[in-house]
């Protein structure tokens, strides 16, 4: 199928100019036998600015692989990579990235976690930057922990960190890597609605990684089904609830029936 | 208190050499009573002094030398790929050699002075950190430097906010071993070939059958040593405080 075809068949947004463009992204690894294995194949998607997507699909699925390769951290073997018009060549602090596991700086108080990309980018000075950490630690409510240390936090408290850090900065797009993975069910939905009212707040285009179909659904304007063996994305549903998200929401009959197709099909991919 | 107690062995041993010497069971030019070597110690309070910083001057000056080289080798290495593939078989095959074994070299290369010394604990001290930093540093989670790198940072940024701190406790753990290395190798060194230092002082004493003063001095060098391993623990424990440890 043409390149062109393929974009028309893809649940485009209505807006002019998708920010982010994925045009027959493939990737491959060698194996140490000589032959390649291969990790995703070729992905269409596009993405308009503003825009929250969410990628739902079982583990081995590439769905991580290709929220790298937007971020410039891993080259895709063929197609391209478009964000805001230009082509992903390495990282650009346009795109940022909270990582599995809230990746932090372990050595780093919240306050310095949270500034240290500031820091990196040399934007503003001292107190500048302490104000915008400041400013980005009270809107993931960790207001008076700022001069904690990453093991004195629980692991929901660090991953608002990992939030933070990387608002801070502020990015066009936030690319999420299971980000409320390891964090319990409780806190997980109370992060999920923070993040709905980041993101209504900053107007940011997000892409939340995720292996829970609810949280898909829930999270999302759009999900993005994908699946292993091969990887590479199966379906692409418009989630029709109304923003802001109620609690109502995650047990309401449109979310179950939706949640029931996605979940038929990714049965139906992992064999 | 629990600390007093936890060295009751040692007081115990210092308690059954005092008596058994008292008690003439044993040859006082073998092994003389504790008390004697103590009142050794401060009849030559200055002298011992002055040994104890010629000895620790050369052990901190190789230290410094030696394991500054270290840690920029051990940084170039796991960060460029021609350092690795340079340096990995050099270090591989020096590192198993006693570096005592090169001393009587560099005494005829750099004379019966400080140079000789300082080189050889330098040599001695340069493994350790060298060879600790490296893989402390090639062990650095990814996602660290991923994190990093999609907020802007250089390669350089990368090696010094990241990878450095991250490798730290890797890295201060050579130090550590470093450290007792350069004590150990520096009174080793004063005994082959010196005029002075705690090293020349413990042989000069057992050559002058002075064997009060020989004890005084193998004392001082063990309680140097413990205090200095001290300091260097505490400094680490300073240092590595972020560490998220079970202790």
């Amino acid at each position: 199928m043409g390149l062109v075809a393929e974009q028309q068949n893809q649940n485009a947004p209505k807006q002019a100019s998708p920010l982010i463009r994925i045009a027959g992204v493939a990737k491959s690894f060698p194996t140490p036998e000589g032959g390649s294995v291969t990790a995703l194949e070729a992905v269409d998607l596009t993405v308009a600015r503003g825009e929250f997507v969410s990628i739902v699909g079982p583990s081995g699925c590439g769905k991580s692989t290709l929220l790298y390769m937007i971020g410039g951290l891993v080259e895709p073997s063929s197609g391209s990579i478009e964000v805001g018009g230009s082509r992903v060549v390495g990282p650009d602090p346009k795109v940022g990235i909270v990582f599995q596991e809230f990746r932090i700086f372990p050595w780093k108080t919240v306050r310095s976690n949270v500034m240290f990309g500031l820091e990196l980018q040399g934007k503003g000075n001292a107190a500048e930057r302490l104000a915008i950490a400041d400013r980005y630690i009270e809107m993931v409510g960790l207001r008076g922990f700022e001069d904690r240390l990453p093991k004195e936090l629980s692991g929901g408290m660090k991953q608002r960190v990992a939030i933070a850090q990387t608002f801070a900065c502020d990015p066009d797009v936030v690319l999420m890597d299971e980000p409320l993975g390891s964090v319990d069910a409780l806190t997980r939905e109370k992060l999920q609605d923070e993040l709905l009212r980041i993101w209504r707040d900053s107007g940011k285009t997000i892409i939340v990684v995720t292996h829970s179909i609810e949280e898909a659904i829930y999270l999302g304007q759009r999900v993005v089904v994908m699946a292993p063996r091969p990887s590479r994305v199966i379906a692409t549903y418009d989630v029709h609830l109304d923003h802001p998200r109620t609690a109502e929401m995650r047990t309401a009959p449109e979310t179950a029936h939706l949640r029931n197709e996605i979940w038929n099909l990714v049965r139906g991919g992992v064999t | 208190m629990k600390a007093i107690l936890r060295l009751y062995p040692i007081g115990l041993i210092l308690l059954v050499w005092e008596l058994s010497t008292r008690a003439k069971l044993v040859d006082p030019m073998f092994l003389p009573p504790l008390s004697a070597a103590v009142v050794d110690f401060w009849a030559n309070l200055g002298l011992l002094m002055q040994d104890a910083l010629s000895s620790l001057m050369r052990a901190g000056a190789g230290l410094l030398i030696g394991g500054g080289i270290g840690l920029v080798v051990g940084m170039a290495m796991a960060r460029s790929k021609l350092a690795e593939s340079f340096f990995d078989p050099l270090i591989s095959a020096l590192f198993p050699t006693p570096k005592l074994a090169l001393f009587p070299l560099l005494m005829v290369w750099l004379g019966l002075g400080n140079g000789s010394k300082i080189a050889l604990v330098a040599l001695t001290a340069f493994f350790p950190i060298v060879i600790n930093t490296y893989s402390g540093m090639k062990g650095v989670d990814k996602f660290l430097i991923w994190n990093a790198r999609t907020k802007g940072a250089s390669s350089f940024q990368v090696l010094t906010r990241v990878m450095a701190p991250a490798a730290l406790p890797f890295i201060f753990a050579g130090v550590r071993i470093a450290t007792s290395f350069s004590f150990l190798l520096v009174v080793a060194a004063e005994m082959l070939g010196s005029t002075d230092g705690l090293g020349f002082r413990i042989l000069y004493a057992q050559r002058t059958f002075e064997a009060n003063t020989m004890y005084a001095a193998i004392l001082f060098v063990a309680v140097l040593g413990y205090v200095v391993d001290r300091i260097v623990g505490l400094i680490g424990r300073r240092l590595l405080a972020w560490q998220d440890t079970a202790a």
